[in-house]
């Protein structure tokens, strides 16, 4: 049987193609109104899609400590999304990303534990550090925490959700009416947890929600992310947007994982995937210069040089990328700004190519063609091992995402490689992962 | 902290601000929410509170048991697990005549009701006891407006940077 694969949709006020909410259709108001995500969770459903994702930064977008004039806004807050399009949906799953770094353990397990319950069993946790350094200043911290660091707090901090979410046992609640008797105490454990970061009493004050514990993804693709990613994630979303490079980092998690003592058949990576479909492989190419045209100059310079931590506003923006300039700067890159820089290198691409480039996709993989050709590269990818499946990143909604979920979803169906139904209610059916065993968790007793 | 904030003002300018209990800084609470045991311990937390927050909506919190069969089912949720909070008793038409009196007495500004069973006195509080409040003109007819500062006649806060 072909392998199938999963899907998800990255929600994204306005659109992911950075200049998609200039795009006629799009009314920009409506970002941070409950209908704009309530559509997107809908279409996502309709297209039988594993779940819904929603980011997080913790800090506006800024340039020179000014708001960015040209860029779109970040989302609302990625629970309150879910929680609100819980309610308008019955099986799609629903993933919330929440720093580890900016957030304390037992809040998180807590809102996560509601969201599933919520949701009867939808919930997954994209867990980041935070990338962003300006996010410390919006938490009582003269920096941002060092990266080594970061990861080492996220392990604690995961942990201590597990326990906290493993702390009710199956079978606590009794709701004995007779005896008067709500909870059985004997099924309820504290974790007592004294650690490097954090000390946590529990238990948690909610019981086992439906899944055990959310599905846990990660985000991260530089070494300390990968070595996380082998230890919790369930689900990966790489920013991947060459081939060869999303199979070795696959490859890379999978191999790390049996050391870990997981069983590296259950992961699934999602790379990020924005599609420019047209009826005719030409009609796609002009959608993509009409979109690369609203692109704001500025916009491309800033995100480069925000991606690269190096201001490039006063090179020639038809000169090359200054890579030796920028590789001298010894910032710590990551692995998508070193695989742009190999390729403007490469290619002799200039600064406003690359400032296209990041701006267009924010550096995850794009397709420009016809839905029959978008769902002959998905296969490939999906065929070579470079992934299980994407995260669809519309150029802007609500068009674009209806467009794939009518035009891309049935083509995949009828080739075998997309379920035509959901098999089961919650998320880990979905994705085919495991409910956790009460006592997985470490620290649970 | 050094800001802005990630998303644009909300709505309402501000979430209500909602105080239960201790005042906490002067005019910082928009909706006072009080648990007093009695209406003359009432009439003594507003009159505190009227000094600190002059504008807050007071707002007592009442636990209510409502029905032909209240006196029994409050009898039999006693023997389960008592508390000590301000309850009522009785039927739908006699918590409206007790809450118009309350009002009359210029004691609160309104009530955060508590159904002690739901869905039961739930229903009954917006099914016999609502309509009896409108007609005695304590209640309107139907929102007015569409924000929670509009239904509690609040102001959208100015933004400190207004100017």
């Amino acid at each position: 049987m072909t392998r199938q694969m999963h899907l998800g949709v990255f929600t994204y006020p306005g659109g992911h193609h950075i200049a998609g909410w200039r795009h006629g259709s799009v009314v920009p108001g409506d970002i941070l109104g409950y209908d704009y995500y309530r559509r997107t969770a809908e279409a996502a459903e309709r297209g039988k899609f594993d779940l819904v994702f929603v980011g997080d930064m913790l800090a506006a977008r800024e340039k020179d400590g000014r708001v960015i004039a040209q860029g779109a806004l970040n989302n609302i807050d990625s629970i309150s999304i879910l929680s609100a399009v819980a309610g308008a949906t019955k099986h799609v799953g629903l993933v919330a990303t929440l720093s580890t770094t900016y957030n304390e353990p037992f809040a998180i397990a807590e809102r996560f534990s509601s969201l599933d319950h919520l949701s009867g069993g939808r919930a997954g946790w994209n867990i980041i550090t935070t990338a962003n350094d300006d996010a410390a200043l919006n938490f009582s911290r003269k920096s941002h925490m060092e990266k080594t660091m970061r990861y080492q707090r996220a392990g604690e901090f995961v942990d201590i959700c597990k326990g906290l979410w493993d702390g009710w046992k199956e079978g606590a609640i009794v709701a004995d009416r007779a005896e008067g008797t709500f909870v059985d105490t004997s099924k309820v454990h504290e974790i007592d947890h004294k650690g490097q970061f954090f000390s946590v009493k529990g238990a948690l004050d909610l019981p086992r929600s439906p899944q055990g514990w959310p599905v846990m993804v990660q985000a991260g693709g530089s070494p300390a992310g990968l070595e996380f990613a082998a230890t919790v994630a369930e689900v990966i979303f790489a920013a991947q947007s060459d081939r060869e490079q999303a199979i070795k980092f696959r490859a890379a998690v999978k191999q790390r994982m049996p050391g870990h003592g997981r069983d590296p058949a259950i992961l699934k990576v999602l790379p990020g995937l924005l599609p420019i479909l047209g009826s005719t492989e030409k009609e796609a190419l002009a959608k993509e210069k009409m979109l690369n045209e609203l692109l704001h100059p500025a916009v491309g310079i800033w995100m480069l040089s925000e991606q690269m931590q190096f201001r490039l506003y006063d090179y020639p923006q038809d000169g090359p990328l200054p890579t030796k300039d920028i590789r001298a700067s010894g910032s710590a890159f990551t692995p998508r700004v070193v695989h742009l820089m190999e390729r403007a290198d490469r290619e002799g691409l200039s600064v406003r190519e690359c400032g296209i480039l990041v701006a267009a996709s924010r550096s995850h993989g794009s397709f420009v063609g016809t839905p029959e050709m978008l769902v002959d590269h998905m296969k490939l990818w999906l065929d070579e091992g470079a992934c299980d499946g994407f995260n669809i990143m519309p150029a802007w909604f609500h068009d674009e995402m209806d467009l794939f979920v009518d035009q891309v979803v049935p083509i995949l169906q009828r080739r075998g490689l997309f379920r035509r139904d959901y098999e089961g209610p919650m998320l880990r059916h979905h994705l085919g992962l495991p409910i956790p065993a009460a006592s997985a968790g470490r620290l649970a007793a | 902290m050094r800001g802005p904030l990630n998303v644009p003002r909300p709505v309402q300018g501000q979430p209500v601000i909602i105080h239960c209990g201790a005042p906490v800084t002067a005019n910082s609470a928009e909706v006072v929410l009080t648990e007093p045991a009695t209406m003359a311990e009432a009439k003594a937390g507003r009159a505190k509170w009227q000094a600190l927050s002059p504008r807050a909506r007071y707002v007592v919190r009442l636990e209510v048991i409502l029905g032909e069969t209240a006196a029994k089912r409050a009898a039999e949720l006693d023997a389960m697990a008592a508390d000590n909070r301000l309850r009522f008793v009785g039927t739908p038409e006699q918590l409206a005549a007790h809450l118009a009196e309350w009002h009359a007495a210029g004691v609160c500004d309104g009530f955060d009701i508590l159904p002690a069973v739901m869905p039961i006195d739930l229903d009954l509080l917006a099914d016999e006891v609502v309509p009896r409040l409108r007609a005695r003109g304590l209640r309107p007819g139907g929102y007015a407006g569409r924000t929670l500062r509009e239904h509690l006649a609040l102001e959208r806060p100015l933004s400190r940077f207004a100017a």
